[in-house]
């Protein structure tokens, strides 16, 4: 207690001489407080880049030539619906379909609308919501269901005298190859659809790689009638997002089994679903910088703390060796050696936590969502400085008694 | 005493017992390049209720005999014996701290305290109560001739003879049994320094305090009860 007491005591009668102390710990802090701050924010920005630059990727033709019209296996859809390193999975199917009732074998004559069922609007590539209008009550996570409700396009719908709100009969016919290669059409359901909404016929045509259609189905229900039945179907695009890009090489070698693979810019032009191409470049780039930078602030890190305990250990060196007189009175009154640093090392403490804690809590007014990166920061200012002060305390108690009462007759 | 040998310094015969005794002690600074003998083989008795004075040019180890007398450091051989027990073998800041107090030339006040906080400083050390500290600070103050204006003065506000009288009553004030005095008067002037060395000699004839002096000046050397003088480290008694 008294230890304290008189390290209180002289803390507050050295006003100068403590107050450029201070000054230089609330700096030395100041300084810990923007390293930890940059290292913080450059990981959180790695942590969020996925969300912010997510990696993409879909299926393509060999030689990558396209991503829609393609030919893609049931059992490819079904591996990236199950594929666990991936999200948000996209998929269209190409239908045609005929309005009201015909002759079956005349289909042909009447199938002259063209479908695409999807799961999402974002299967749509370039569609945006302002370009569909719905019926009040329902939403576009229709598309993600199996109900039987259609977007048409609305010069389609004027054409044919239909309205939003009412059910047509539609048939819907599904494409497969023959053994010839040849494009065969094939029945596939004859169901009441519910008009729920229209697309702008103007954006029709902007939707670039979808292709050309006038209604919209969700591809969950095709799906179902083709499993229900039995069918062979293909998709002719898919596309997902990759949950988490430090796991693509994964990802790929489970695409491997698929079988999917690397695009050939060479091979000849056909329309089976066979490669995987990554839209990985940005993130890629994007990471690696990030990467480099924080690489760059752990290196200096254990340079930045030593740069404090040397603070600490020249601070506390001259001031006891400017208070020598002090010191040697304090041996002469019947201090021990072991007591004065300690009154010496209290003194140094209470500057450097004083110093310190007012750095971090002007750090925290200014920056209130990394107030515990400061304490953090603030225990490793005080760590290191005191760790300087005990080095630079125990050279100075080494030094004998009578050796400081012989360098201060000198002085 | 049993120990007690005639020697130099006191022999017991005057009454007086034997606080410090020194037993061929020697003492060297020892740098890289050379070994400096600054005392030799100095064996004396210092009795309670005496003031000495050691006299001796500059560079004749006064200084050094004294510090080894305030146990700052242990001698290279022989002992000291503190009312019969070896000081090597006390701790010495204890020593320090309960039983001795050092007076300096020029430097012996707290800078940071002022006058009355530095004459209880070795009495709040050793664990006396603040209150009890302060009363007995105040009366040696006034004992020693000050006022109580000085009490909130800082020794930078303070004359040299101020200073080192303020000194003498934190010597006095502490309740030691020895006070080492190095040079008390060095810096002042003719009248500060005979109010120095009548308040030395009522502390050891009025307080029984064991004095012993280092100085040049025969003025005071004259006023002390026993002279003893060192030459190249060697102690013998002045007539």
């Amino acid at each position: 207690m008294f230890l304290v007491k008189s390290s209180i005591r002289n803390i507050a009668r050295s006003k100068r001489r403590n107050l450029l102390i201070l000054c230089i710990c609330m700096l030395a802090v100041a300084v810990l407080d923007v390293y930890t701050a940059s290292l913080e924010s450059s990981r959180k920005q790695l942590d969020a880049l996925p969300e912010v630059i997510p990696v993409t990727g879909c299926i393509t033709n060999i030689s990558g030539s396209r991503t829609v019209g393609l030919e893609i296996k049931k059992e490819t859809v079904s591996k990236l619906k199950e594929c666990g390193y991936i999200k948000n999975q996209t998929f269209s199917m190409q239908l045609a379909g005929a309005a009201g009732s015909f002759p079956r074998e005349e289909w042909k004559k009447y199938a002259d609308i063209p479908v695409t069922a999807v799961n999402g609007i974002k299967a749509l590539s370039g569609a945006e919501a302002g370009d569909i209008t719905l019926m009040p009550g329902i939403s576009l996570t229709f598309l993600g269901g199996m109900e039987p409700y259609c977007l048409m396009a609305e010069d389609f719908l004027e054409e044919r005298g239909f309205h939003v709100g009412e059910t047509v009969s539609m048939t819907l016919f599904y494409y497969t190859r023959s053994v010839y290669g040849q494009v065969e059409w094939d029945f596939l359901a004859e169901e009441p659809f519910r008009i729920v909404g229209t697309i702008d016929s103007q954006a029709l045509d902007a939707f670039g790689e979808s292709g050309y259609f006038e209604m919209v189905v969700p591809f969950g229900w095709a799906e179902k009638i083709c499993t229900d039945k039995e069918l062979s179907w293909v998709a002719d695009s898919a596309s997902f997002v990759l949950k988490n890009p430090e796991e693509l090489n994964a990802f790929k070698e489970e695409m491997r089994d698929v079988p999917l693979i690397e695009v050939i810019s060479t091979a000849e032009e056909n329309l089976s679903g066979s490669s995987l191409v990554m839209r990985d470049g940005t993130y890629i780039d994007s990471a690696e910088k990030l990467r480099e930078n924080i690489g760059l602030l752990r290196r200096f890190g254990p340079m930045l703390m030593l740069v404090v305990l040397l603070t600490g250990f020249v601070i506390s060196w001259l001031t006891v060796q400017s208070r020598k007189r002090e010191y040697a009175l304090m041996r002469a009154v019947g201090m021990s050696s072991a007591a004065c640093m300690a009154q010496f090392f209290i003194e140094n403490a209470m500057m450097a936590m004083g110093g310190g804690l007012l750095a971090a809590l002007i750090a925290w007014v200014l920056h209130t969502e990394t107030g515990s990166i400061f304490a953090e920061t603030l225990g490793i200012f005080v760590s290191c400085y005191l760790a300087g002060t005990a080095i630079a305390l125990g050279l100075n108690a080494r030094v004998p008694v009578m050796k400081a009462l012989a360098d201060t007759a000198k002085d | 005493m049993e120990t007690q040998e005639k020697g130099i310094g006191g022999s017991g015969e005057n009454g007086g017992s034997a606080m410090i005794q020194v037993e061929n002690i020697s003492y060297s600074y020892k740098t890289k390049y050379q070994v400096i003998h600054a005392v030799r083989e100095v064996s004396c008795i210092f009795e309670q209720g005496m003031f000495y004075a050691i006299t001796g040019e500059s560079g004749s180890g006064k200084s050094t005999f004294m510090a080894l007398l305030a146990g700052l450091d242990k001698p290279d051989q022989g002992r000291i014996l503190i009312e019969g027990k070896s000081l090597s073998e006390m701790n010495r800041d204890t020593w320090r701290r309960d039983m001795v107090s050092v007076i300096y030339q020029s430097f012996n006040l707290f800078p940071l305290l002022n006058a009355l906080e530095n004459v209880m400083y070795p009495m709040e050390l050793k664990g006396i109560k603040k209150q009890e500290a302060r009363e007995r600070a105040k009366s040696y103050i006034r004992k020693v001739g000050l006022s109580e204006k000085i009490y909130r003065q800082y020794p930078q506000m303070m004359s040299g003879g101020e200073q080192q009288r303020v000194a003498i009553a934190r010597g006095m004030a502490a309740g030691g049994k020895v006070l080492l005095a190095d040079e008390p008067s060095g810096n002042l002037d003719s009248g500060n320094e005979r109010n120095i060395v009548e308040l030395l000699k009522s502390a050891a004839h009025e307080q029984g305090m064991c004095v012993i002096v280092i100085t040049h000046n025969q003025e005071v050397a004259k006023a002390a009860d026993r002279i003893l003088r060192m030459k190249d480290g060697r102690l013998e008694e002045k007539a």
